[in-house]
């Protein structure tokens, strides 16, 4: 072996090795982090949304030995927590937010939020809840399936009450469903999920979307009856409750529930993205994780960096699409 | 249930009970830090223990903090807790008058009576009065609204035209931020903070913890005119078993009162005095000069709010609903122990649930003994210099105001909030109109939207009998008023002739 051929191989194996830095994301980024890192919950905290980010502050701890704070910044329907983690807060990667489609998306595109879609960059995707319909057994229509409700909605129309939060996922998956199977409801608007449960149990509405991890308690308990799922996958929970695919309504997948991803202001520093994007990707792929997780009563449904930016334009380009149409 | 109870009296659930009780007393007598944030900080100290100690804690701050905050309410005129505003009025008046040990024990005893008498409920009526809860639709919650309304109005001594203008303008300030129906921002002039309104609790601190600060710091300029609150030295024990059995019409009036609200979703501790206070008024058969250090006014109040916080586990035990900000923040914890409030909680881990509901009951009595024999040493607050209190008052309310959500705008709204009560105290237009019509008004617009979908003619809404039995009481009573205003106006004309 001449010098020169050493030379090469050695150059070879440093290449080798410093693409391999490169590729690796996991690296720790030099001097990151020198003090605790905050996850901003645009929410109070008590919520599903600051459940999700606690339980993830918790396992990040545990996997990471880092110090991770949860930092709720509620107020203004979640637009002020939002917003602070697109542009106010420091762009040093210490302020992450773990945050809500298609509840932001429908600020920004309603232009109630001062930042637009690309002031957010998605590092990972915690889970995907649908938005699911429900009626209740005080209500004329107990009982009945999917069908049977909209085929005694089509013979009487505007008398079914559908509860709902305005324009959220709720409202507006009622709303495509009302065109698409040609019916017509009561939608009757509340502030919140939890007073439209409650009104379903008390007779005041025949139907009431929710999400199932809210609801799943009285659904066991025969108070109320999962109708169909706003998505186009079965319920893991309930695999057999019709999708929309099912019933033949035309729905974008994954977007009319709770998204709850992990997102930074990307103007962070490239390796620091990178280096939260692989810690918080790991920790959601653990085992011990996904356990954590359902003891709160959340299913983990990790995605990746690319798949969730991916759900996260389709989520805007949805919302946009629905809001011209309503708007013609 | 009697394994609950066993468990209620372990040596760990009596600490729970014990610390809970004075962890809370502490937050709520510290003007500007509520209850809600003493439960937001101690939840993951809970994570340490086991569910039910947990929770028996949590319960502990939660009505500690309660009446801790009559404590400063009664002794410098500053509810510690936007519930303690109505102990104030009553209470500070009595401290004012040399008895604050009395008025102190009394909070003490009607606080604990309240937790007793609800915690009774609790224990053996959840499943009744949840299902009246849910029953409860958007007619009878409008009903109840105007009721509420109407009461108020009805029965200040201010005169009726000020008393509607002060709820007009409550109405009109709570009608900032985005509307319940169809999402537009209203008033919000594209400044973000302002979508979702003015935060009540940074209006309320505003409005009765950093405006009497002001006061305070005023006063402390003018020269001094001598202590204003002499203790008269007496212990308040005498007394206190003299009056408290002769009102147990009062008591049981303000504990259904209290239990029936807060088994209301949407009616929490700080509406609950008003309406109760009010009612006591209106029924009570003694000759109190109420306002003015009346016994059935404070009892009426204090009972109302304990009874309220007691009243609200049901709706929030066996339906998951939270009845307040602190019940949110209850719930929150729960479900990070892995416990789901809601039906099948009751189902599948009674032994929990009634074990915390025998501790709630347990700490109502650690409660009432703890007013009694140490509240009075809290006395030492009025040795205080005046600028001293005033400083501390105020820096506390912008720190807890600001600790609601970590915002700043929160302390603007709240500085605004000091400044209109002090405007309105120079107009003398009474105040309480308008914080009745801030805190009850977007749950009255809410459910007046609900109401305007779902029923398409009043006749609809007529043959809901609760609903019109609230409305028609509302309708007497404002007739009454009307008719009683007039003749007393009239009356010196008649002398004369």
């Amino acid at each position: 072996m001449t010098f020169k051929s050493v030379a090469v191989t050695g150059a070879a194996v440093l290449f080798t090795i410093a693409s391999a830095v490169g590729a690796s994301a996991a690296d720790k980024p030099a001097n990151y982090p020198t003090r605790p890192i905050n996850l901003v919950v645009p929410y109070p905290a008590g919520g599903g949304v600051d459940l999700t980010a606690r339980t993830l502050a918790a396992q990040l701890e545990r996997t990471t030995g880092l110090q991770f704070r949860v930092e709720n910044r509620a107020g203004g329907g979640s637009t002020i927590g939002n917003s602070y983690v697109a542009k106010q807060a420091k762009a040093d990667g210490y302020t992450v937010g773990v945050l809500a489609n298609p509840t932001m998306a429908i600020s920004v595109v309603q232009g109630r939020a001062p930042f637009v879609k690309g002031d957010l960059e998605p590092l990972a995707g915690i889970t995907f809840a649908p938005a699911i319909w429900l009626s209740g057994t005080k209500s004329k229509i107990a009982g009945k399936s999917f069908k049977e409700v909209i085929a005694y909605a089509k013979e009487h129309p505007g008398e079914l009450k559908v509860g709902v939060i305005p324009n959220g996922a709720f409202d507006i998956a009622t709303r495509i469903l009302e065109k698409q199977l040609g019916v017509k409801f009561t939608i009757v608007p509340f502030q919140g999920g939890k007073p439209a449960a409650v009104a379903l149990l008390g007779g005041n509405v025949d139907i009431a979307a929710n999400y199932y991890d809210e609801v799943a308690q009285f659904i066991d308990a025969g108070q109320m009856k999962l109708l169909a799922v706003a998505d186009n996958t079965p319920l893991s929970q309930v695999p057999d409750a019709p999708t929309m695919k099912d019933l033949g309504v035309k729905i974008p997948s994954g977007t009319w529930g709770a998204d709850r991803l992990v997102a930074v202001s990307p103007k962070v520093p490239a390796e620091i993205k990178a280096y939260l994007a692989s810690i918080i990707n790991d920790t959601l792929k653990e085992e011990e994780t996904r356990e954590a997780f359902e003891k709160v009563g959340i299913e983990l449904i990790p995605l990746t960096a690319e798949e969730e930016q991916a759900r996260y334009n389709a989520s805007f380009e949805a919302v946009s699409e629905y809001f011209q149409n309503a708007a013609h | 249930m009697l394994e609950g109870f066993l468990n209620a009296i372990t040596y760990q659930s009596v600490a729970a009970e014990i610390g809970g009780v004075i962890i809370g007393i502490i937050f709520g007598a510290i003007p500007g830090l509520t209850a809600t944030l003493g439960i937001a900080l101690f939840v993951p100290v809970t994570f340490l223990m086991s569910p039910e100690h947990g929770m028996i804690m949590l319960g502990g701050i939660y009505s500690g903090g309660i009446f801790g905050g009559s404590i400063s309410a009664i002794l410098i005129n500053i509810p510690g807790t936007p519930a303690s505003i109505v102990t104030s009025w009553e209470g500070h008046a009595m401290a004012r008058a040399g008895k604050a040990p009395f008025a102190l024990a009394l909070a003490a005893v009607s606080s604990g009576i309240g937790g007793i008498l609800a915690a009774i409920a609790v224990l053996f009526l959840t499943p009744i009065l949840s299902s009246f809860a849910l029953s409860f639709g958007s007619p009878e919650y409008c009903a109840l609204l105007i009721f509420s309304f109407t009461i108020v109005i009805v029965m200040l001594e201010t005169p009726l035209a000020s008393n509607l203008f002060g709820c007009f303008v409550g109405l009109l300030i709570v009608t900032i931020g985005i509307d319940p129906v169809i999402g537009t921002p209203r008033f919000t002039f594209g400044v973000v903070e302002l979508y979702s309104g003015f935060n009540l609790v940074a209006v309320l601190i505003g409005f009765f913890c950093m405006s009497q600060a002001v006061v305070l710091a005023l006063n402390s300029l003018k020269p001094d005119k001598g202590g204003e609150i002499i203790f008269d030295g007496k212990r308040p024990y005498g007394e206190l078993l003299r009056v408290v059995p002769t009102r147990i019409f009062t008591y049981l009036r303000s504990a259904v009162t209290g239990v029936f609200l807060g088994i209301l979703p949407a009616l929490g501790p700080v509406e609950t005095p008003f309406i109760s206070y009010a009612l006591e008024k209106r029924f009570n058969k003694r000759n109190e000069k109420f306002g003015k250090g009346s016994i059935s006014g404070l009892i009426a109040s204090e009972t109302s709010i304990s009874a309220n916080v007691g009243g609200s586990l049901i709706p929030l035990i066996s339906l998951g609903i939270p009845g307040s900000g602190a019940a949110a923040v209850f719930i929150g914890a729960l479900t990070l122990h892995g416990l789901q409030p809601g039906p099948m909680l009751f189902a599948n881990q009674p032994t929990l649930i009634y074990s915390f509901f025998w501790g709630f009951l347990i700490l109502n009595i650690f409660m009432l003994f703890f007013g009694v024999f140490a509240a009075r040493y809290c006395a030492f607050v009025l040795k205080i210099p005046k600028f001293v209190l005033a400083t501390f008052v105020a820096v506390f309310s912008i720190l807890g105001t600001f600790a609601i959500q970590n915002n700043m705008f929160d302390v603007f709204v709240m500085l605004g909030a000091t400044a209109f009560a002090l405007w309105f105290q120079a107009l003398r237009i009474s105040l309480l109109p308008v914080v009745m019509a801030v805190i009850l008004g977007p749950l009255f617009e809410q459910q007046i939207a609900v109401l305007n979908t779902s029923y398409s003619s009043v006749g609809e809404v007529l043959q809901r009998p609760v609903a019109v039995v609230f409305l028609a009481v509302s309708v007497l009573m404002l007739g009454f008023r009307l008719v009683r205003g007039t003749s007393r106006r009239g009356m010196p004309e008649q002398t004369e002739v």
